[in-house]
């Protein structure tokens, strides 16, 4: 299964090459952000800039809210890179997975108080449309004019990977020949506001106290963005002559409940993994890179610690490790292809992005011997790894060149 | 691959819960529409629709504490699946091999209330823990896996399909049951009642101001309902190892996407025409096998004539000889458990060899000109049945269930 287009909308840029020479430099979006009208400020890694007309150019975006303008810029770039063109969409059936943890939890809201203080009459109907959780992958079906299977996956935060899943597996079963697949969420007050609340994310008032592995790590910073990739099988790539950045080569994923020990939470991990390594016919020992989304959540960073100690073994610090969401903050659902597209790029380059934290006097991350420095790098295997709030776990074997 | 049975239907809805309480109740043509209780609606036009009153007897599927701590839909995806589970006579369950996953509409939107009636109350601070351990709506599939002891096949996952999510939640799980990643799937759908889908219903115009009158000619729309449904798959080889009854064999399915209007379906029915069209072949079935069609039948005046063309287009000039009802005359739209019940249906009419009728179709339309099993359940063989789901988004999804000749 070939992976040949990649799109992204993050908080860092647009382009796979841009944003990784950014985390290169060990920057991060995260910030504190004001939210006057309510008196509060929260961490998060929002979108500043962002006018989806850079990428749709005069499209009539007035049904699009938000996240559906996320979700349609990055697939437009992930389409554009595959040479996956609108011609040929009409002719052949492309197929589409979106993972999503809230998609508009903000539009559901809105929509819902507009009714309470005005009336249910004031509550319009185009709005309705954008409350329902397929309402991204709806308007990225309509947009691109994408008449295959049109699905919809919610798995938290490893609902990128649990779509990617889902598309290989259908490729897998010889349903499918090419998918769009993607994730996307948003940053807003209303999830912002409840995961501070909850104790998932962080209630520092400065970036610093978003520590992924940080012994001091006090939760996340929501992020928000959207990632997409074109994936074919290996049949469909050739025909169309396209351009392999990457194969998935095996997945696997998992659950133990939240409340579970982080030992029966990392073992689950690690079998999860387990099943990725075993149908990508990989040792451990071949991983060449590891992704993970550690994002300084103080449960699931522990997890995420002890997976790469047992996966990496006497390797640790040999062995690259990246950890985008010090950058990102915890995207939600698009974590997982953001991980993965950084893993291409990574590849392509040569060279891993930093772990700052490392220099900060984040003694976890020292622990697990992160490079404070960006470092030459050269693989053909690698291990994108996600480790959900609500105990699900997902693992995708990437090849490099292969 | 493997082969995909269907040995366990549970199912919640305002006519009753459990196969033995709902199944009498569809075949007597009975109807769950009454006024809206759980909000008040005197600023809507409209009043009415089909709520759960109660989980009644069915209680004992349901702990004090499941009952206080976990939503709405939640409950209702619970009590159904242990139904599902009692019904299959599956005694114990291999935590590794068996799996859940589940469609819905919009989760647990109780939480979004909830969270703006303390908004506009001044009360945010009293949020709590309880919007991110409620509110997204995997966690409805993680705690039936968490309370079910049912991690496998890569754990719990939630398909936010809008009103195809039945049908996507069992095709799903008849992929993994193929592949051998499991060998038993918890498939199914839930939904409940709340005041933002009735705002958004009511704003489309597209609500019923008394009854649901699918294909009639003066039908004036859906009505809301509730529920959940939950079938349970195995592969055959598992089903038959334990002597499991098999009430059908998941033949195949299709999906397919409008790319037309979030909220209207294409009016050529062009992408339910493609579902069908991929079901058949997948199943390696002609559409003249095809005894009986669940049609999605929602009552809107665009649905039901846009299913009828997509049905003719698949059929032909057999389209008129086949039976096709819509059960959400007698309990309304429950949206992502919709077409998950409808399959529950299509496993039920299999077995006892009765087509459920479409109730209320008094003035048939004339461009709805197939047979519908007007007002009265009908006895007819039927060994192979098509369940159909159409979705916001444009989502199509059609199932075909055919009797396991073993």
């Amino acid at each position: 299964m070939a992976i040949t287009g990649v799109g992204l909308i993050t908080a860092l840029g647009d382009q796979p090459s841009e944003v990784h020479r950014v985390r290169c430099e060990g920057r991060s979006a995260v910030r504190v952000l004001d939210f006057p009208e309510r008196d509060a400020k929260l961490l998060g890694a929002s979108l500043t800039d962002f006018d989806a007309r850079r990428y749709l150019g005069d499209g009539n975006l007035r049904p699009l809210n938000h996240v559906g303008q996320l979700a349609i810029s990055a697939s437009q770039g992930a389409l554009e890179t595959a040479g996956v063109s609108r011609e040929e969409r009409d002719v052949h059936e492309m197929d589409l997975v979106l993972g999503t943890m809230f998609c508009s939890a903000h539009t559901i809201t809105q929509f819902d108080r507009k009714a309470q203080i005005s009336g249910p009459k004031y509550a319009m109907p185009l709005e309705f449309a954008n409350t329902v959780i397929n309402a991204a992958s709806g308007q990225t079906a309509i947009w691109h004019n994408l008449r295959g299977t049109t699905m919809t996956i919610s798995a938290g935060t490893v609902s990128g990977l649990r779509a990617l899943e889902y598309a290989a597996r259908r490729i897998a079963l010889g349903w499918s020949d090419q998918f769009l697949v993607g994730g996307v969420d948003e940053h807003c007050f209303e999830t912002s506001w409840a995961f501070q609340q909850s104790g998932h994310a962080s209630d520092g008032s400065e970036e610093a106290s978003v520590t992924p592995f940080g012994t001091s790590r006090r939760g996340f910073a929501p992020g928000e963005g959207a990632g997409f990739l074109v994936l074919e099988s290996g049949a469909s790539a050739r025909r169309r002559g396209s351009t392999i950045l990457g194969t998935v080569l095996g997945w696997g994923s998992g659950y133990c409940p939240a409340h579970e020990s982080e030992t029966l939470r990392a073992a689950t991990a690690l079998e999860a993994i387990a099943t990725a390594l075993s149908m990508a016919d990989c040792e451990a020992a071949r991983i060449g890179y590891l992704s993970c989304s550690a994002n300084g959540s103080i449960k699931g960073d522990e997890i995420e610690a002890r997976v790469l100690r047992e996966v990496l073994g006497d390797r640790l610090g040999k062995v690259p490790v990246a950890v985008p969401a010090e950058s990102f903050g915890n995207a939600l659902a698009p974590s997982g292809i953001f991980q993965a597209v950084e893993a291409l790029e990574t590849a392509r380059q040569g060279v891993l992005p930093p772990f700052y934290g490392a220099r900060n006097g984040n003694l976890g991350a020292a622990e697990l011997g992160l490079s404070p420095e960006p470092m030459e790098c050269a693989f053909d295997r690698a291990l994108v790894f996600s480790c959900g709030l609500d105990g699900s776990v997902s693992a995708v074997v990437l090849g490099i060149n292969s | 691959m493997q082969q995909v049975v269907v040995t366990g239907l549970g199912v919640v809805t305002p006519l009753g819960h459990g196969a033995d309480v709902f199944w009498p109740a569809v075949l007597r043509g009975e109807s769950a529409f009454a006024e809206v209780s759980s909000f008040d609606t005197t600023k809507y036009r409209i009043h009415r629709g089909a709520e759960i009153a109660t989980l009644g007897a069915r209680d004992k599927y349901l702990s004090e504490e499941e009952a206080a701590s976990m939503g709405r839909t939640a409950q209702f995806a619970l009590v159904a699946a242990r139904l599902g589970l009692r019904d299959s006579g599956l005694s114990s369950l291999d935590p590794g091999r068996t799996g859940v996953v589940m469609g819905t509409t919009s989760g647990e939107p109780s939480e979004i209330e909830r969270f703006n009636d303390l908004d506009l109350s001044g009360d945010l601070d009293q949020i709590g823990g309880r919007f991110i351990s409620h509110y997204p709506c995997n966690h409805i599939p993680g705690q039936l896996a968490t309370r079910l002891k049912a991690f496998g096949g890569g754990g719990p996952v939630m398909l936010p399909v809008a009103c195809a999510a039945g049908n996507c939640a069992i095709t799903y799980a008849a992929d993994l049951l193929q592949l051998g990643e499991a060998d038993v799937m918890l498939a199914g759908g839930a939904d409940s009642f709340s005041r933002i889908t009735f705002t958004g219903f009511a704003g489309l115009m597209a609500i019923a101001p008394e009854r649901c009158q699918p294909f009639d000619l003066n039908r004036k729309g859906m009505m809301p309902g509730e529920g959940a449904a939950f079938l349970v798959l195995e592969r055959a080889e598992h089903a038959l190892k334990r002597g499991a009854k098999i009430y059908a064999e998941v033949a195949g399915y299709g999906l397919s996407c409008d790319a037309f209007h979030m909220t209207g379906g294409d009016r050529e029915g062009k992408g339910a025409v493609r579902a069908m069209e991929k079901a058949l072949e997948r199943s390696r079935l002609n559409s003249e096998e095809i005894d009986y069609i669940s049609a999605h039948g929602t009552g809107t005046k665009s649905n039901d004539l846009h299913e009828t063309i997509a049905v003719k287009k698949v059929f032909g000039e057999a389209a008129r000889k086949v039976p096709m009802s819509s059960v959400k005359s007698m309990f309304g739209h429950t949206m992502g458990a919709a077409s998950a019940i409808e399959a529950a249906v299509c496993c039920l009419t299999i077995e006892h060899g009765v087509v459920p009728p479409t109730m209320n179709l008094e003035n048939p339309d004339p461009e709805c000109d197939l047979d519908y099993v007007p007002n009265e359940s009908r006895e007819q063989t039927v060994d192979v049945a098509m369940s159909n789901a159409y979705a916001f988004g444009g989502t199509n999804a059609s199932l075909i269930l055919r009797r396991w000749l073993s």
